[in-house]
């Protein structure tokens, strides 16, 4: 009798953990997520949203002249700035794991501490650097190299590409010092004990073993700067346009949430295809599945 | 894992002097290793000859990893030499150095098939591919290894593992094969398989063998010579013969062959022998190639030590020294028995004895009385 008793109390107490853990996610993730796929099947009539199913917002997409190549500029754009922080994180993550001990700490909280500052503050301070009278301008006027500020440094694509890069280059830093980090010691001395001068080792050794640390980091960059509005807002200017500009304003400027719910569904899709490569290509390195 | 036959035949256990047993191939000259403030090595002065299988052995801490790692140019002596064939290697980086380690937990390059690690050095060498496979080839056959080479390191066994670390050392044909704690983390079984093995593929290849362990076990079996490492000085080093028979010091004596220790003051001595008042009476022990022993003042406190397997129950006439007392335990193990036996002197500790079980088969039991004796070149004056 008791251990039938004791097999029902198990099995509440499993029900109600389960609950428990997949509550929160489903209730604030996954449902507002179905509600946007649902929205990117209705239509927008006089400013109403009617329920009624339709492709209309993704024919829209792919037939309108404008969204595919802003689409695909803007894929272009955020690629640009996973690959160009990748190669600049590289550097800066073999100095921070060549270090030791305190010296290591205290250059990753100096090249982590962006992650914790408002990102309005971040964005006007690369406007400092990067405007008509700003640092950039001032150095290269005193240097000789231009006679007047060049126009060319803010409110363009180039600025939103600069700017993502600066302040998402820590999240391409972090997961690929985790993973240098994790590299044993021991690897590093039995290549130099069969032969590896430090090229070699970095090479044949190193880079394969980060490398999909890196990956995983660029992607993400990749992803948050896919989608990201506010930048390209603040630094963009009228030529600075890029997709998370186009669905914001879907939202907050036309009020066509179909529309731009289709634009977020697009957006997520490419997103999770970066994602799902990014993890194949980690875990198709260091040996077999 | 297969049924690999890494088992040696009976030959490999005869031991027989290592070629060119004279000609030094590295020298530890003075060296002295400081890590911030605590000295880890003082003085050490060790040559390796060529083609010896030489053990570094110690507790942990005794600073035996430390020797290897110097070797190894993994890290650099507060002072004195490291001369390789005459020439001081100090200054020469790892990747330079003719020597090639056996890393403990084996350091294998997980992204690297098992073919890939043993071609690493040889590809850092710029060896052409022609020549390389068939050498990799060669060396993993040497490790009987055979068909694994696409295998990755997480594909294999522990003792797979280890012989691969193996032959990614082998094939490079090094000099000197440092091997660091190699055989620690497989099972007794295996251990004591692998132990054999690499006794007898260190006599088929010639190379010289430099082993790090804590198992003076292992080092008995595998060694030519042992370097016993005692807190960062040199305890003894020897033959596992002279380490066994002739300990230099009750370290060693604890360390070998679980010899007893019986305290005493010396009293006079004889022609080779020296006398020892003892709590179990005035005991005979010889003083062949001890002329320190020989020379010191009587009232000197001592100790004996005494192999357990060296003391004879119901001795002959033939036996210098005897004495008499009480069983206090037999253990059966075997084909060996333990008997530990209290000797009838006040203060007397008790003595171990390790007998063939079918000697000791005569019926001894708990609390019978029982006499023993022993040769005067059986035991030795340990100064300190």
């Amino acid at each position: 009798m008791q251990t039938v008793k004791h097999r029902w109390k198990d099995r509440l107490q499993r029900v109600l953990i389960t609950t428990l853990v997949w509550t929160p996610p489903i209730g604030l993730i996954v449902l507002p997520l179905a509600g946007f796929l649902a929205y990117s099947f209705f239509a927008l009539d006089n400013g109403e949203i009617v329920h009624r199913f339709t492709f209309g917002n993704y024919i829209r997409f792919f037939s309108d002249a404008v969204f595919v190549p802003q689409f695909l500029r803007t894929c272009l754009l955020a690629a640009g700035v996973g690959v160009i922080t990748l190669l600049a994180a590289y550097p800066v993550a073999l100095l921070l794991w060549s270090l030791e001990g305190r010296a290591k700490h205290l250059m990753l909280v100096l090249f982590v501490i962006p992650l914790l500052m408002s990102y309005i503050l971040k964005i006007f301070s690369i406007r400092a650097i990067l405007g008509g009278r700003g640092y950039l301008n001032t150095l290269l006027m005193a240097a000789g190299v231009i006679t007047e500020p060049t126009p060319f440094l803010l409110f363009n694509l180039t600025a939103v590409f600069l700017t993502l890069s600066i302040i998402l280059f820590p999240f391409t830093l972090l997961p690929l010092f985790v993973t240098l980090e994790r590299i044993p010691k021991a690897l590093i001395q039995a290549s130099s004990d069969l032969g590896g001068a430090g090229w070699l080792t970095f090479r044949r050794v190193v880079l394969p073993l980060s490398w999909p640390g890196g990956v995983i980091g660029a992607s993400f960059t990749f992803v948050l700067a896919l989608g990201d509005f506010v930048t390209p807002q603040m630094v963009g200017g009228p030529t600075g346009l890029t997709f998370g500009r186009i669905v914001y304003s879907q939202f907050g400027l036309a009020y066509n949430w179909p529309f731009g719910s289709a634009l977020a569904v697009i957006l997520m899709a490419a997103v999770l295809a970066v994602l799902a490569l990014a993890a194949r290509i980690g875990r198709s390195q260091g040996g077999p599945p | 894992m297969g049924a690999i036959d890494i088992t040696a035949p009976a030959a490999a256990n005869q031991r027989q002097a290592p070629l060119s047993m004279s000609r030094p191939l590295l020298v530890l000259e003075g060296i002295e290793k400081g890590f911030g403030g605590a000295q880890v090595l003082h003085g050490i002065d060790l040559t390796i000859n060529d083609g010896e299988f030489l053990t570094v052995l110690g507790a942990s801490g005794s600073g035996k990893t430390t020797v290897l790692r110097l070797i190894g140019g993994f890290t650099e002596p507060s002072a004195g030499r490291i001369l390789f064939e005459g020439a001081d290697i100090v200054s020469v980086p790892a990747y330079r150095r003719p020597v090639n380690t056996v890393f403990q937990d084996y350091a294998l390059f997980p992204h690297l098939t098992v073919a890939g690690n043993v071609a690493y050095g040889l590809e850092a060498r710029g060896t052409a591919r022609d020549v390389l496979r068939p050498k990799v080839a060669e060396a993993l056959e040497r490790v009987a290894l055979k068909g694994f080479d696409a295998r990755y390191p997480s594909q294999l066994s522990g003792g797979q593992r280890q012989r691969v670390a193996l032959a990614r050392a082998l094939v490079l044909e090094p000099r000197l094969i440092l091997l660091d704690e190699p055989l620690g983390a497989l099972d007794a079984a295996l251990r004591r398989q692998m132990q054999v093995f690499l006794k007898q593929l260190q006599r088929e290849i010639r190379t010289t063998f430099l082993l790090v362990t804590h198992d003076q076990e292992e080092a008995i079996v595998m060694s030519d010579r042992i370097c016993v490492l005692d807190a960062g000085r040199i305890a003894q080093i020897g033959t596992p013969h002279e380490l066994y028979y002739r300990p230099a010091s009750e370290y060693i004596a604890r360390f070998f062959g679980d010899n007893n220790l019986i305290e005493g003051r010396l009293g006079p001595s004889a022609a080779a022998v020296r006398f020892v008042e003892t709590a179990a009476g005035r005991l005979m022990v010889s003083t062949k190639d001890q002329s320190d022993v020989a020379e010191a003042p009587t009232g000197t406190p001592v100790k004996i030590a005494l192999r357990p397997e060296a003391i004879q129950v119901a001795p002959g006439s033939e036996f210098e020294n005897h004495l008499s007392g009480t069983i206090r335990d037999v253990t059966f193990a075997g084909a060996i028995s333990q008997i530990v036996i209290q000797p009838s002197g006040e203060t007397a500790r008790p003595l171990t004895i390790k007998l063939a079980s079918r000697a000791a088969g005569l019926g001894l039991s708990r609390g019978q009385p029982i006499s023993a004796g022993w040769r005067s070149a059986d035991c030795r004056i340990l100064l300190r």
